[in-house]
């Protein structure tokens, strides 16, 4: 009788329970990846917003209907809030939280409380980054660069403070991740047998880690600079304006790997699972992502080539960036290969994963031309590196989450997402960024500089097709938005493991059990060793 | 071929420098695009699962020659980049001549000022309006001679900006409290576009300006009119008047830079004054009593001011003077204290230029 009732016991899901406290106050790593997942997606549609209504300002060259300042304010929020509570928690924070600890065999994190810590900070952070507007919304673009920065007040301080806070979260939640994948491995779960999304976050964690306190104490500068009226940044009182920018990139260039190794690891998933193909280099790739990590911290100084760096630091950056390129070129050559001889099936995850490398490819040569000492002089501050970064933060790092998601939404809910409507979103999403943004590269080429609220007449033409990209964009976003909602309350049930995949999600029942495994499981095969039936 | 004409158009030699490390990075880029996007076609075509084929793919897992391979050639294909960059930026940092030229210019919220070593001025304003900016809106900010090297010297009285001239490749940060450098030789005469690449506020879009390159010959005389003459009559005019003024024959021209009275005779100081206030203060001050960020001029000169701290003072000379250079002495009730000084921007007789043009505003 009592066994029956354990089996009854084991058998519930982690989404059972009901009750708002169930959540609140959840130590269960997959709800907390669930609550990180619609926060984040909540920013991402108010971010997404503030584009659409300066981009449709800038379809004109002349005033349409917003100041100069109200452009300004919404660029800096699309930014700030994009980044920081979107980017950079979307894939680590909420598919890894729910992922990382199913995958390696372990029923939850290393530290469960703390890892609700984190979320509450994270939710404290983005809550109190709404509560600036309240002093008067920062047009400070999310760089704050001193010194237009430095004498603002109040609410670059609170700005400070809520960054300050996220970041917190970050650090905690990168710590708990690295304890995790050296501890909580299941038996047999060797490093050559982990998921290469695992790698992935492991390297991601690493520079959570170790960047983001810097993050932490530029901002606290900052911070005390506006309240106090210290002038560590402002020349007027003896400060240095230019050395909050390498400060601020000290974390922010190595955040771009936060931002995109995750990504690189949902990719080696989908890829290779989708193809039903071994990843084609496992060993490269996991490097890859170490390599990456470790480069990108020297690499700062290429955001400040027309600062006003000695000459010798300007040549010692711009070679190490090439070194980024190196590890960044051959994940790509791998992925390609793993689809030589695959059977390969066009799933949603499968387009977004092609999709992701066909634009990645395009963000990252572009970058070759920011990293070059000559080409950036001309470059820099322009519409180019708007449209590379964009490249990567969008057309790379979006893109994977997007395959991420439709790729777990029957694990995580089970239930399955409508095919024909998530790759329609799919198609308005990849048509929508390249309109919107291809047309950057050129704008920048011919001269145009960012951040501008009006532009000569010139450039109208490729504004006016970057802004209808826009609503593409837009559009595309919402029916993938609708499809996944649509899944989640009326999908059809999905089978356990619907794409055949070998990493150990796929060996539970979906939606998983609270305790994910009801027996910790002994680990012989590989997550990509695909055998014949 | 459309495609040669997507970098600007080349006004400085530097520029051929910067191009070719474009085009090299461009082409090696676009190998490896056609190269991956042309495998990933391939593969997802031929590859393709059938309906029912429940069979994976082929067991390979990886292949060490290959790898190596293509982590080596990108290696040594971004040292060539890497080469042809550090060429380009090289020549920029280290100019071959020394700069016979050397500017000054200072930026700040929202306009440039520039200086010759011999004191000529040259300021640009910001375009306040809900119009577009047209070529017009670009104010010239220095006239260098083309086929010469010439050094700027910048700087930022208030936040970062960036002096950037798109045809020239040539760009750098102008920074409170440092100076930096950059150095372009213009090819050919002509007029170059500036704008301002490092965001520095609410009006970033809007201080445009340019830099005039002149023939040898019409750059001899820019530089041997007396600064003192330059900047009380050709600072303060439109671009015509200078080219019109420096293409005068050689009679003409020693007549005028004799005769300082026939050109004060061309123009008073009031419509001196006029031109000079509508590229800097008509932004903030409107002239005709509508209202503006700053008091309007229109009945200004000679009647009395409240000010926020309830004095009353006449506007008169000495009072506008003083709120040209130190803006935040006495502020007019009802508006906040916002105006940047121009402390060291105008001369003299520019100051009274305006001050005579306000009291046309009756």
């Amino acid at each position: 009788m009592e066994a029956k009732l354990q089996e009854i016991e084991s058998k519930r899901t982690y989404l059972d329970e009901k009750g708002i406290k169930s959540w609140l106050f959840t130590l269960d790593h997959k709800r907390i990846g669930l609550m990180y997942l619609f926060t984040s997606l909540f920013f991402f549609l108010v971010g997404g917003l503030f584009a659409i209504i300066f981009r449709t300002e800038l379809a004109f060259p002349g005033k349409q209907f917003l100041s100069p300042e109200a452009h300004n304010i919404l660029f800096t929020l699309h930014g700030a809030m994009l980044i920081f509570l979107v980017i950079i928690p979307l894939i680590p924070s909420a598919l890894g939280n729910f992922l990382l600890p199913i995958m390696i065999g372990a029923r939850d994190v290393a530290f469960p409380r703390i890892n609700l810590l984190s979320y509450w900070l994270f939710f404290t952070g983005a809550l109190l980054l709404l509560f600036s507007l309240l002093f008067g919304p920062i047009d400070t673009g999310w760089t704050f660069y001193t010194p237009y920065s430095a004498n603002k007040g109040l609410n670059v301080f609170i700005v400070s403070l809520a960054i300050f806070i996220l970041g917190m979260s970050s650090i905690l939640t990168g710590m708990n991740f690295i304890v995790t994948v050296h501890k909580l491995r299941a038996p047999g779960m060797t490093w050559g047998k982990l998921p290469l999304f695992v790698w992935a976050l492991y390297a991601t964690s690493l520079v959570q880690l170790l960047a983001t306190p810097v993050l932490g104490i530029t901002l606290l500068l900052l911070g005390m600079e506006n309240l106090l009226g210290i002038g560590f940044f402002n020349p007027a009182k003896g400060g240095d304006p230019v050395l909050f920018q390498h400060l601020f990139w000290f974390y922010s260039h190595p955040a771009v790997y936060i931002m995109i190794l995750p990504a690189f690891g949902v990719i080696s998933e989908l890829v290779s699972v989708h193809s039903r193909k071994p990843i084609f280099g496992y060993w490269f790739i996991a490097a890859s992502s170490l390599a990456i990590a470790f480069i990108g911290f020297l690499v700062w100084g290429h955001h400040m080539f027309v600062a006003g760096m000695s000459p010798i630091a300007d040549i010692i950056f711009s070679f190490l960036t090439y070194f980024v390129a190196i590890p960044t070129a051959v994940k790509i050559f791998n992925w390609t290969a793993t689809l030589y001889k695959g059977k390969i099936s066009f799933t949603t995850p499968m387009l977004y994963a092609l999709g992701f490398i066909s634009l990645f490819l395009i963000g990252g040569l572009t970058g070759l031309f920011l990293a070059n000492l000559g080409t950036d002089i001309h470059l820099h501050d322009t519409y180019f590196v708007v449209g590379h970064f964009h490249y990567v933060m969008v057309g790379a790092a979006v893109f994977a989450f997007f395959g991420g998601l439709f790729h777990w939404t029957p694990k995580m809910f089970g239930r399955m997402y409508n095919e024909r409507w998530a790759k329609i979103g799919w198609f308005f999403n990849f048509l929508g960024f390249n309109l919107a943004f291809f047309p950057h590269f050129i704008l920048g080429i011919q001269g145009m500089p960012r951040r501008y609220w009006d532009y000569p007449a010139e450039f109208q033409s490729l504004h006016f097709v970057s802004t209808i990209g826009a609503y593409f964009i837009a559009l595309g976003v919402l029916i993938s938005f609708a499809v996944f909602i649509h899944a989640i309350f009326k999908g059809e049930k999905a089978e356990d493991n619907p794409w055949g995949g070998k990493s150990l999600e796929w060996t539970i029942p979906s939606p998983p059990p609270t305790e994910n495994f009801e027996k910790i499981p002994v680990v012989k095969e590989g997550p990509y060793d695909f055998v014949k039936h | 071929m459309w495609i040669i004409a997507l970098l600007p158009t080349r006004g400085s030699d530097y520029a051929v420098k910067v191009d070719t490390a474009f085009w090299i990075t461009f082409f090696l880029s676009l190998i490896f695009f056609v190269i991956i996007n042309f495998a990933l076609l391939v593969f997802i075509i031929k590859y393709r699962r059938k309906k029912g084929d429940e069979e994976p793919g082929a067991p390979i897992s990886h292949n060490t020659t290959l790898e190596i391979l293509w982590t080596l050639i990108p290696t040594i294909l971004l040292f060539v980049i890497f080469w042809f960059g550090y060429k380009a930026y090289a020549e920029i940092k280290w100019p071959k001549e020394k700069p016979k030229y050397e500017i000054r210019i200072t930026a700040r919220q929202w306009g440039w000022a520039a200086e010759y070593s011999d004191g000529k001025k040259l300021i640009t304003g910001t375009i306040k309006d809900d119009r577009f900016i047209t070529p017009k809106d670009f104010q010239p900010i220095i006239f260098v001679p083309a086929g010469e090297p010439v050094q700027l010297i910048l700087t930022s009285q208030d936040v970062i900006h960036s002096f950037y001239i798109p045809k020239f490749r040539v760009k750098y940060d102008a920074v409170p409290g440092r100076y930096t450098k950059i150095w372009f030789q213009a090819e050919k005469p002509g007029e170059y576009e500036v704008f301002c690449t490092e965001y520095c506020g609410a009006w970033h879009s809007r201080m445009p300006a340019k830099v005039v390159a002149l023939p040898p010959k019409q750059f001899e005389r820019f530089m041997m009119i007396p600064a003192e003459k330059f900047n009380n009559t050709l600072a303060s005019m439109p671009l015509d008047s200078i080219y019109a003024v420096l293409n005068l024959s050689d009679k003409e021209f020693e007549e005028w830079s004799g005769a300082q009275e026939k050109l004060l005779l061309a123009m008073s100081p009031a419509d001196r004054g006029k031109v000079l206030s509508q590229r800097l203060c008509q932004s903030c001050h409107s002239f005709d009593g509508s209202p503006g960020i700053g008091p309007t001029w229109k009945g200004l000169f000679g009647h009395t001011v409240e000010l926020a701290d309830g004095r009353k003072v006449v506007a008169d000379e000495n009072y506008i003077r003083e709120s040209i250079l130190q803006p935040q002495a006495k502020i007019v009730k009802g508006f906040q204290p916002v105006m940047p000084s121009f402390q060291g921007q105008l001369t003299e007789e520019q100051i009274s230029d305006i001050i005579e043009f306000i009291k046309t505003l009756k």
